[in-house]
């Protein structure tokens, strides 16, 4: 009996090192007593230290010395008001404070400068800095301190209170609500992009969507419309600060600092970790800093309790950062390895049913409430990364079967679109793909470690993320360098620009237009129209007439005289449909409202199309041109006379005007030539105007650019300029390339046809889409202004993929999924504790999660699943309730979570090998998806789904109301226009 | 490539902190968008804003037109095309978008004289959410005619995504620096060139003189020193988006989606691969106009009346024929249809499709022969042609006669009124030598609750449809390795793998039948999988 014990005991530890073999943790080397904190204020220019971490000391062991250090305090912090910070002298007998200030160490005004930069800078809002101090790195963080409500003022350290307040403050987070009427839908709810929106069952829809969408957020096109709104965040916030009675009057700047690492030279190895660490898992370390900061703003407002409260967030912060950087990692995550080594493929698969099915054996019976199915349930539910994982590729040309397979699509993506993939991977890991957008970490209580483990292990498979690669063979920018300066010293002189070239005599058409110069050719199209385009975009337009002034010499001028310039108004007849308008601003400057209805997602490709016109025209107007002092050569005069050869340096604004009329030229030809566009065609147009519009433009273009190419003045005449002119005069329709009058047919197409419902539309078919909408809109070559810089060969790198980063300090995927610890941790998408006393963490955790979201982007719930193996429990608590603390709820199996394990059990159990239960279970988490489209579809098109018939829509479409909320998760995901209303 | 903008800066004695080169990505696309954001000015406001433009207030040195050596860079700029990506490089003294611009400008100015740099020369970051996310890297270069014999330049890389920005910092800060290093070390030998030139000249004296700024030009002695800034920037951004790549796994298309494409390969090849035996000229047509039904069914379509869907036919056929026909479909009987109307014939069959996967549906919509069972389960005939006896004795099938009730139209009736019409007068007549099993399939029951159920809409139903299919495929794919690729197998096992699987006796026809419509690839892949595990 003894012996069989032993046995047993022996192959169960064999069995748990099966999933903690490999490299074991190594913890790497922190000490947290090493990071400082530095805090100064700036109060109208003065500057002065508040706290230092390394010149504090314990009052118990320097009691002696409490009236010296608090008056050390009260000296350095004078300048902001004295009156309160003396208090803290006088209440010091009542409050035994824990920690005293000493003198500041000997750096602390070098560490100020480097803080708060050299000279007093204004500024909106808080800023980050990073800096260096040799080994050393300095986070900063300068802010304004909000106050916390009054009550707080009272200061007990009453955290929930200063997470309310802020949460009330304006930050230009809060701004994008994703409610927000007109706000497109998308899954970070942040912008209104047109999006070619694939319908609901798209495959891959979410993962595609959310990467292309930041890549768009943090694009620079977005700054216009992102600094409007932050601005007047920017602006609201000061005033809802107002002067705070009971705290420092008048509003000062805090500078605080984290130094991490010691001053001695450390060991380089660790010191490159530690640095790699803190660079990628940096917005995990701004949430903490963001929690300190909140303390210190707490602190600032409570004089006597300022160092003790400091501290005691100092330490916090300490603990935080060591948990983050040293606690022991899951070895081999199930996931991320099968993706990761496909060669041991097999041996994790054989390995992992074998714990899974052990576990279903054990845990999943009436006894312990089927706890197996309720925990997988849980975080198929919330870690939501899986569903695309199962979502069916389109038609993949590919002669073998994939199972699951890399989508192909995210390397054009990332070519086209760039985004951060370690941004896309937190994004995976805490399931935040889905509409509304949520956040997810998974909590293992146990006090048996090895269960505890065994199904840390487990759920590695479920929760799911992309995997990360690094790729170090890039070359080198050394060699690059000595390479192409050997080049370029051999090309000597730069040669002439084939620009646009003159015509040698005079068009006769020109000609003909300028002597008639003080025609004024009038097609005006007005009146407000009421624009329904494609069913979606649906907005009202003025359409005022488009003027196209143009300045400009007869040709029988002396360029000289600028004042003189005959002035040629044309207005301009642009042909104004729908297409035009629905994407034309309105009248009042508003921002193009891009409602999406709620019913359909449409693509909207060709809003692109239409932008460009409106381009066009405004390019067309160029006053700017004109009123420009410095411009002393007429834009004609310049052009027809051959003499007029003024070499004149480019000024910024003939930069500009380089890029934006060349940009107008080529949009105006995509415009006319999108066949899509159903309209009055220009052919309605009198010819005779007709040929005015485009050479007109053309013309100021090509002088614009000559300004800039005063060498190609005088170079060979004629050729392509007058080939140009001359096609345009003749058909008034610039050719166009078989391929972009093609392209932008297909483009127009999926939003014109089928607007009830669109078909699925494949990733692979979104990339070629985009793929070509890019190219449609850079199809005019020879008009591009681009022609006009020096055209350099791109520089080669490799790019070939490398292997997938398995070291923790450089990715999430390896990184967040922790080991069995002693208690509860921060941060971690999974991890297992022993710890149950931790609500109270918990609860701030939830807070911080919404508050300062580590995806930088709004979270509208965060979600925290904790499951107690030693009472069978699985636990939701989630941020949204507004009780506090927050409503525990007890999660149900889904059924069809519950026959899927029992599945995988029972084939397994008939000896059917490893692999193959796991394509069950991939074919089983498939058919779930497949549910949830149903169910999508179902309350799309029911025409009012009341959150009561449950029971109806179950019975009808033959699921278990256990199911709903996993279903409806999901279809958030898929079917982002659903606000769902059930459950 | 990423979202960022790298530019050159230098702190010039005249004109202060100044942006002298910078390089960004274009997307065309991009490109487009972004400068739209301008056009949110109304026409009446046009005319401000233009002329903000020319007077652009944060540039002084262009309001004035003031030409500094110092301060200037290249006339034309540069651009490198990235076609592979879609992305063009563009170099100029500054960026083209007013936004952008006064962006980099405010990081230029932080750089070079608000923000400190411990140590002087190295790299710091800093930024907020409005004015941009700023990687800055200064540096000085030697120069005998500069006060103090230096001047200050900075590199700054400018994105919005802060996080990417400091995520990229290993890679960017070793790189900047070998840029750096390539100037100074360039400078240098100017510098002391210039120095051995001019031993005498006191340090003063230059100040008093204030000479003009020299431009880096100059400095370096490198007429190209700006393009091979150009080139190292553009190898800084595409080089560091490329760095980090992710893979992401999808799903297996689905096994109708596998099917499809196994066909398009079909017809590619002009032959197919399954029915290749024994093929004749005649039957390569008719599997050539199968395939085009089977695409494409809206341009096979043919002017007809013409059932809508499968729920359209169970109302014309009652409920309990239907239930009688679908049985027969769902379980692999030939159902032979017999019709003067080719229209009818093909709509049946397309309604009668969506209870079966993909690969179940092998259709001959409308044939002058009869065409033997392993070919087709849907057969469509003219009405002269007799079925041979031997099939009537030997083949499981049903055969439906579609005709018309008598009665003539009156001429009045638009074309849209006489087909309604004349769906209405539609006469099944149905007849099998086959006995069908007592009990037909579980799904057929769910898959008839779903069709009678008014409160589903077409759509709703098509997904249900589509939900049951795949949820039996599954069961279908578990019983194909199962008998396929398991070895011996008991009776025994054999009832207990259809317990798991949750199938009953009366399923067991679908499921045989079922597993003919699994995809090639999917049975190689089981095949050989099974093979390599064992």
């Amino acid at each position: 009996m003894a012996l069989l014990k032993i046995f047993q005991n022996r192959k169960c530890g064999r069995n748990s090192n099966l999933f903690n073999k490999g490299k074991e943790w190594k913890t790497p080397d922190f000490d947290p007593s090493q990071i400082r904190l530095l805090l100064y204020s700036e109060l109208d220019g003065n500057r002065s230290i508040l706290f230092d971490s390394k010149s504090v000391i314990k009052v118990e062991e320097k009691q002696s010395r409490c009236s010296r250090s608090s008056k050390c305090h009260r000296r350095e912090t004078q300048p902001n008001t004295s009156p309160n910070t003396s208090a803290g002298e006088n209440s010091c007998p009542r409050y035994q404070a824990k920690y005293q200030l000493t003198k500041p160490c000997s750096d602390f005004k070098t560490l100020e400068e480097v803080l708060f930069g050299s000279v007093g800078m204004a500024q909106k809002g808080s800023s980050l800095k990073v800096h260096f101090l040799w080994s050393q790195m300095l986070l900063t963080k300068v802010f304004i301190p909000t106050t916390p409500k009054q009550e707080s003022l009272h200061c007990d350290l009453d955290l929930d209170q200063s997470y309310q307040s802020q949460g009330e403050q304006t930050s230009p987070r809060l701004i994008y609500q994703p409610e927000k009427p007109h706000t497109n839908v998308t899954s970070s709810g942040s912008f209104h992009t047109p999006f070619p929106s694939p319908s609901s069952n798209a495959s891959s829809y979410s993962s595609m969507h959310r990467r292309w969408m930041r890549s768009m957020a943090t694009s620079f096109e977005g700054i216009k419309k992102r600094n409007s709104q932050d601005n007047l965040a920017a602006q609201d916030a000061p005033n809802s600060l107002g002067p705070q009675p009971g705290c420092r009057k008048r509003k000062s700047k805090l500078a605080l600092g984290i130094v991490f690492g010691g001053d001695q030279k450390q060991n380089e190895q660790e010191n490159l970790i530690f640095q790699n660490f803190f660079f990628s898992h940096i917005t995990l370390i701004e949430g903490h800093l963001e929690k300190l900061k909140m303390a210190v703003e707490k602190a600032y407002c409570s004089k006597n309790k300022f160092v003790d409260i400091v501290m005691e967030a100092l330490e916090i912060f300490r603990g935080d950062i060591m948990d983050l950087y040293t606690t022991p990692r899951l070895s081999e995550p199930v996931w991320l390895s099968m993706m990761s080594h496909p060669s041991y493929r097999y041996q994790i698969c054989e390995t992992f049913m074998r714990e899974l099915v052990s576990l279903i054996n054990k845990f999943d019976s009436k006894n312990n409430e089927f706890f197996m199915s309720t925990l997988v349930t849980a975080v198929l539910t919330h870690h939501l990364a899986w569903v695309p994982t199962v979502t069916p590729a389109g038609g993949t040309p590919s002669k073998t079967y994939l199972h699951n397979h890399s989508a192909k699509w995210v390397d054009t993506l990332a070519k086209t679109h760039p985004y951060n993939p370690l941004w896309a991977q937190l994004g995976d890991m805490y399931g935040a793909i889905g509409y509304p957008l949520k956040i997810a970490r998974t909590i293992i209580v146990g006090k048996k470690a090895d269960i505890v483990r065994k199904i840390l292990y487990i759920l590695s498979y479920f929760i799911r993320c992309s995997d990360v690669h690094e790729n170090s063979e890039l070359g080198s920018l050394k060699s690059f360098l000595e390479d192409i300066s050997l080049e370029a010293q051999e090309e000597d002189k730069t040669p002439v620009q084939e620009g646009f070239k003159f015509p040698t005599g005079a068009d006769e058409k020109l000609e003909n237009y300028y002597n008639n110069s003080n025609s004024v050719i009038n097609v005006t199209d007005s009146g407000t129209h009421d624009v329904h385009s494609s069913g979606d975009f649906n907005r009202s337009v003025d359409r005022k007439s488009l003027k196209l002034d143009l300045h400009g010499h007869p040709i029988l001028h002396e360029g000289s005289d600028v004042k003189r310039n005959n002035e040629v108004e044309s207005s301009l007849e642009m042909n104004q449909d729908e297409g035009y308008c629905s994407i034309v601003q309105s009248e009042d400057g508003e921002k193009i409202k891009c409602r999406l209805s709620t019913d359909n997602v449409v693509e909207n490709v060709r809003i692109e199309t239409v932008r460009n016109v409106n381009r066009a025209i405004t390019n067309g107007t160029c006053e700017e041109k004109v009123t420009n002092p410095a411009n002393t050569t007429s834009v004609f005069s310049s052009k027809l006379s051959h003499k007029e050869a003024t070499v004149k340096t480019p000024s910024t604004a003939d930069i500009k005007h380089l890029y934006l009329s060349e940009r107008s030229l080529s949009m105006f030809n995509e415009y006319m030539d999108d066949d899509s566009i159903e309209t009055k065609t220009i052919d309605e147009v009198p010819e005779d105007k007709r040929v005015v519009i485009h050479p007109a433009i053309r013309d100021l273009v090509t002088s614009q650019s000559l300004e800039c190419l005063p060498e190609a003045l005088e170079a060979e005449v004629g050729g392509t300029h007058q080939r140009r002119l001359g096609s345009v005069g003749q058909t008034a329709r610039p050719k166009v390339s078989p391929l972009s009058r093609q392209i932008s047919s297909e483009l127009s197409k999926p939003s014109t046809y089928n607007p009830g419902r669109c078909r699925s539309v494949t990733p692979t078919e979104l990339n070629r889409r985009r793929h070509l909408s890019s190219t449609s809109s850079f199809d005019f070559d020879h008009m591009d202004p681009l022609v006009h810089f020096k055209e350099l060969s791109m520089p080669s790198i490799s790019s070939e993929k490398n292997s997938s980063i398995k070291m923790f300090d450089r990715n999430f995927g390896r990184s967040l999924l922790a080991d069995f610890s002693d208690h509860y941790l921060s941060n971690f998408v999974l991890h297992g504790t022993s710890d149950t006393n931790f609500k109270e963490r918990l609860i701030i955790d939830l807070h911080m999660a919404t508050q300062h979201p580590v995806l930088d982007e709004p979270i509208t719930e965060a979600v925290f699943i904790v499951a107690d193996t030693d009472k069978w429990t699985v636990d939701i608590m989630s941020s949204k309730s507004s009780d506090q603390p927050p409503k525990v709820s007890r999660v149900v199996a889904s059924q069809l979570v519950c026959n899927m394990m029992d599945a995988v059990q029972q084939l397994h159990k008939l000896k059917m090998s490893s692999e193959f239960c796991l394509m069950h279970l991939e074919d089983r988490l498939q058919e779930i998806y497949f549910k949830s489209i149903m169910l999508a579809e179902y309350l799309r098109d029911s025409k009012n789904p009341g959150p009561c018939d449950i029971k109806g829509i179950t019975k009808l479409l033959g699921f278990d109301a256990g199911d709903l909320p996993l279903l409806v998760a999901i279809a958030g995901t898929h079917s982002p226009h659903l606000s769902l209303g059930v459950v | 490539t990423m979202n960022a903008i790298i530019s050159l800066c230098h702190f010039c004695e005249a004109h202060g902190p100044q942006v002298i080169f910078c390089t960004q990505p274009l997307h065309p696309l991009e490109r487009t968008i972004s400068t739209d954001s301008d056009d949110t000015v109304t026409d009446g406001r046009k005319a401000a804003r233009s002329s903000s433009i020319t007077n652009e207030p944060t540039t002084p040195t262009s309001a004035k037109n003031e030409f500094c050596r110092g301060c200037s860079s290249e006339k034309t700029g540069f651009i490198s095309r990235d076609d592979d990506a879609q992305v063009n490089y563009i170099s100029s003294k500054q960026p083209y978008d007013r936004e952008v611009y006064s962006m980099s400008r405010q990081a230029c100015l932080k750089s070079l004289t608000g923000e400190v740099c411990p140590g002087k020369d190295g790299p710091i970051f800093f930024g907020n959410d409005q004015q941009g996310h700023v990687l800055s890297y200064t540096f000085h270069i030697n120069d005998t005619q500069a006060r103090g014999s230096c001047t200050r330049y900075s590199i700054l890389v400018v994105m919005m995504d802060k996080i990417y920005l400091l995520n990229s910092w290993p890679f960017l800060v070793p790189h900047l620096k070998t840029v750096i290093e390539h100037i100074t070390k360039k400078a240098n030998v100017v510098y002391e060139r210039e120095k051995i030139k001019l031993p005498l000249q006191p340090p003063q004296a230059s100040r008093v003189r204030s000479k003009p700024a020299r431009s880096l030009i100059d400095l370096t002695d490198d007429r190209n020193i700006f393009k091979i800034l150009h080139l190292s920037f553009v190898w800084i951004l595409k080089a560091c988006g490329n760095r980090i790549t992710e893979t992401l796994l999808e799903g297996p298309p689905t096994e109708d989606s596998i099917i499809d494409m196994e066909k398009q390969e079909e017809t590619e090849e002009g032959f197919c691969l399954i029915f290749s035996k024994k093929v004749n000229i005649d039957e390569v047509e008719e599997e050539s106009s199968n395939n085009e039904t089977a695409e494409s069914p809206e341009t096979a379509e043919e002017e007809g009346p013409a059932i809508t869907n499968i729920r359209h036919l169970m109302k014309i056929l009652g409920e309990d024929k239907f239930h009688v026909l679908a049985h027969h479909v769902v379980i692999g009987n030939q159902i032979v249809v017999q019709s003067s109307m080719a229209s009818i014939v093909r709509s049946v069959f397309n309604a009668l499709k969506s209870l079966l996967p993909k690969g179940c549906c092998r259709v001959i919509p409308y044939s002058h022969q009869y065409e033997e069972s392993w070919k087709c389960n849907f057969l469509g005939l003219v009405p002269e042609v007799e079925l041979p006896l031997h099939i009537m004795s030997d083949e499981s099938f049903v055969l439906v006669e579609i005709s018309l009730e008598d009665q003539k139209p009156t001429d009045t009736q638009t074309k849209e009124e006489e087909n309604d019409d004349l769906l209405k007068r539609l006469v099944f007549k149905m007849a099998s030598p086959t006995t069908l099993p007592e009990k037909a399939p579980n799904a057929l029951y769910k898959m008839e609750l779903a069709l009678q159920n008014e409160d589903l809409t077409d759509t709703v139903v098509e997904h249900y449809l589509i939900c049951l299919k795949e949820e039996w495929m599954n069961k279908v794919k578990v019983r194909f390795k199962f008998t396929k690729a398991g070895g011996n197998r008991t009776a025994e096992d054999t009832k207990k793998l259809m317990q798991v699987i949750g199938a009953k006796e009366e399923d067991t026809p679908l499921l045989k039948f079922w597993m003919q419509g699994l995809s090639l690839q999917y049975r190689q892949h089981i095949l050989t999988a099974s093979k390599s595990s064992r």
